[in-house]
């Protein structure tokens, strides 16, 4: 019986986290300029290269189930930049209560998630090697809140992001606490109602600790998201409910890093200008890829070409 | 040469949706299918190649898709609103009850993926409280096909016949074709799949787990237990001639691949409490929690939804 959450002609129970520990070590010491207290632009696109590495390596232990890949893969940057410079994780000497939140309203991309929390010391190896499928499991394809772990919303159904991030914004100015919250969302998600009902309420009570950034793919589920519903471009949108608004190249660490570090009494929001399924030539800006099984053929390809594309940060930073 | 039946039992009830959409297109230009971002794995092309006004979009936008679909079927249209069976039915219950319940639309509501059929996503995608959500609503009709024999069957005559309706897919590995002779399943008429004479046992049962119920009476059979299998395709109306004539008989059972609380059980369990001469109901469903994300078999197995355990808790409320 052919079942869409099912890939046939595979095996199971591959090795989930063969590049844990890569990961984990990949902050080097290198001498380029550093954005703020945390690491510098080239360990900022190393952690995203090992965030891929580690989306694919997920895939390829579960070559039986379809992943979201397309948006997994476009929010790597947007993940290494929050968790490895912008926030304040709680993990260092900043109090837990006062730590920043992360909110991922795209719940399927939680892939990246999980590597990114790895890296910031939220989740462990030993998280990772509880599998992503059971009652055991910590990780999955839908994070569960976990706040201990740095996940702030069960995911899963779309929309419901920015209004929870605008009610811990709202939580921190009441409580006096310094804690900015991040949201990440996906364009296409913006179609949801609710998306602009929480928009309303966080520009009317000038939420600044606010910071939404919009994975924008230009893909969602169906098709491109100018074709599925094109109502405007989202800044003018977010401008009118109250927003500051900036964009950003979603796959420029440094330029992500630099515009989350404004400050305002208004919420801010980031387009963040992507590419779907970025880093695997045969995946980008193909909505097949939104979720899909990976073979052994194309798990070969993505390496071969996330090596390559590490290599070319390390030529560039020297 | 496969027959028809077993052909359309061997495809994705995705794609039997899609091809369904198409027959209907060819004879019914009032057709309309409004869809919420999830129009492309429904196989929807030749449907938009016959009739290209029936395709509507409304993007990831779950409410919009009700409001919009009630409005086309209040002006003469046949609608037809396909969606992750969750968010058509948990997430719109608002626009539900007002537009198809106390508006009376003629809206065709259709979950896709229902039951643990997306389990591996975790709980935001196992609708389990969708039946209990939809047969509340008054008026509303709720079916769950147990095969894609009786889910184009079904989607054909409500196309035909628009009332409020929601029409529920599961689907999994283990399923069986059991309409593969094509019997034309009636809407709110239940149907007696296999009898023993003086039965004392009644398995009911609903959707895809319908062929589980029919293992498990094999399995019952050979331990001694005179079993009765009825299929339930619709829960609301409820076929209450099919519970009637289970006066006397020890025990129903109820299997579906719902929460055991407000879905088919319950409303069996309803029904027969108000009779003096019913029999004990046992329910079997999955259970009242938000479950961890796993495969579909073993999350049904983990809830003693599979032929084995519907077998084992039948024979242990029997206490043998
Ligand atoms: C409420 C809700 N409706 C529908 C879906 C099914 N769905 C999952 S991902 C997706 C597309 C999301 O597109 P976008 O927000 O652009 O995400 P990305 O391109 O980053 O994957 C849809 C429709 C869902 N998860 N939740
Ligand atoms: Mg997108």
């Amino acid at each position: 019986m052919p079942v869409s959450w099912h890939c046939h002609g595979s095996v199971r129970g591959r090795a989930l986290a063969a590049t844990a520990s890569e990961i984990t070590q990949s902050g080097r010491a290198d001498g380029v300029a550093r954005i703020g207290a945390g690491l510098s632009s080239t360990e900022l696109a190393l952690r995203a290269i090992d965030i891929r590495r580690q989306v694919i390596e997920f895939a390829h232990a579960h070559p039986d189930t379809p992943f979201h890949l397309g948006g997994s893969l476009s929010c790597a940057e947007i993940m290494a930049v929050l968790l490895g410079t912008i926030m304040h994780t709680g993990a260092g000497d900043v109090p837990w209560e006062e730590r920043d939140r992360l909110v991922l309203s795209k719940g399927h991309a939680s892939l990246a998630l999980w590597p990114a929390l790895l890296q910031a010391g939220l989740l462990s190896k030993e998280d990772f090697d509880r599998g992503m499928f059971g009652p055991e499991a910590v990780i999955g394809k839908q994070p569960r809140r976990d706040t201990s772990r740095g996940i702030e919303l069960s995911g899963g159904s779309l929309g419901m992001g920015l209004g929870y991030a605008a009610g811990l914004a709202l939580a921190a100015r009441r409580k006096n606490l310094p804690s900015r919250i991040y949201c990440v969302m996906g364009d296409g998600e913006c179609d949801e109602g609710s998306v602009w009902e929480a928009a309303s309420f966080a520009g009317h009570n000038r939420l600044g600790s606010l910071m939404v950034i919009i994975d924008a793919n230009g893909l969602q589920l169906d098709g491109p998201t100018s074709q599925v519903l094109d109502s405007g471009p989202l800044t003018g949108k977010f401008a009118a409910f109250g927003f500051d608004v900036q964009q950003v190249d979603g796959h420029d660490v440094a330029a992500l890093a630099n515009v989350l570090t404004t400050r305002s009494d208004r919420p801010l929001v980031v387009v963040a200008h992507t590419v779907k399924g970025k880093g695997l030539s045969f995946a980008e800006n193909d909505v097949k890829w939104h979720d899909r099984c990976l073979d052994e053929d194309g798990y070969s390809r993505a390496v071969a070409e996330l090596e390559a594309a590490r290599k070319e940060v390390l030529d560039r930073a020297e | 040469m496969p027959s028809e039946e077993l052909r359309l039992c061997g495809l994705d009830a995705k794609q039997v949706f899609g091809e369904t959409m198409a027959l209907i297109a060819g004879r019914d230009e009032l057709l309309s299918v409004v869809v919420s971002d999830y129009g492309r794995r429904l196989n929807l092309d030749e449907m938009r190649e016959i009739l290209p006004q029936a395709f509507v979009q409304v993007g990831i936008a779950e409410q919009s898709q009700v409001e919009v679909a009630a409005a086309l079927a209040n002006e003469g249209f046949h609608v037809l609103a396909p969606s992750y069976a969750t968010f058509i039915t948990s997430r719109v219950l608002d626009q539900v009850r007002v537009m198809l319940g106390m508006m009376e639309s003629p809206v065709v509501l259709v979950g896709l993926s229902a039951g643990c059929e997306s389990a591996s996503l975790g709980a935001s995608h196992m609708a389990l409280e969708d039946l209990a959500c939809m047969r509340t609503i008054p008026g509303m009709t709720v079916v769950c096909p147990a095969d894609n024999v009786e889910l184009s069957s079904i989607l054909q005559e409500l196309a035909a016949n628009p009332r409020p309706a929601y029409v529920r897919i599961s689907q999994y590995e283990t399923d069986a074709c059991i309409h593969a002779r094509g019997q034309h399943t009636e809407i709110g008429k239940a149907e007696v799949l296999r009898d023993t004479p003086d039965a004392e046992v009644a398995l009911l049962a609903t959707g895809p787990l319908t062929s589980e119920a029919l293992r498990a009476a094999t399995k019952l059979t050979r331990e001694g237990v005179r079993v009765r299998v009825v299929e339930f395709a619709t829960i609301k109306p409820l076929d209450t001639n099919a519970l009637d004539a289970l006066a006397g008989m020890r025990l129903a059972v109820t299997v579906e691949d719902h929460c055991i609380n407000g879905g088919f059980g319950s409303s069996v369990a309803e029904y027969l409490s108000e009779r003096d001469d019913s029999p004990r109901v046992l329910r079997l469903g999955m259970p009242d929690v938000y479950l961890a994300a796993d495969t579909p078999a073993k999350t049904l197995a983990r809830a003693g939804l599979d032929a084995n355990g519907i077998a084992s808790a039948t024979l242990a409320r029997l206490g043998r």
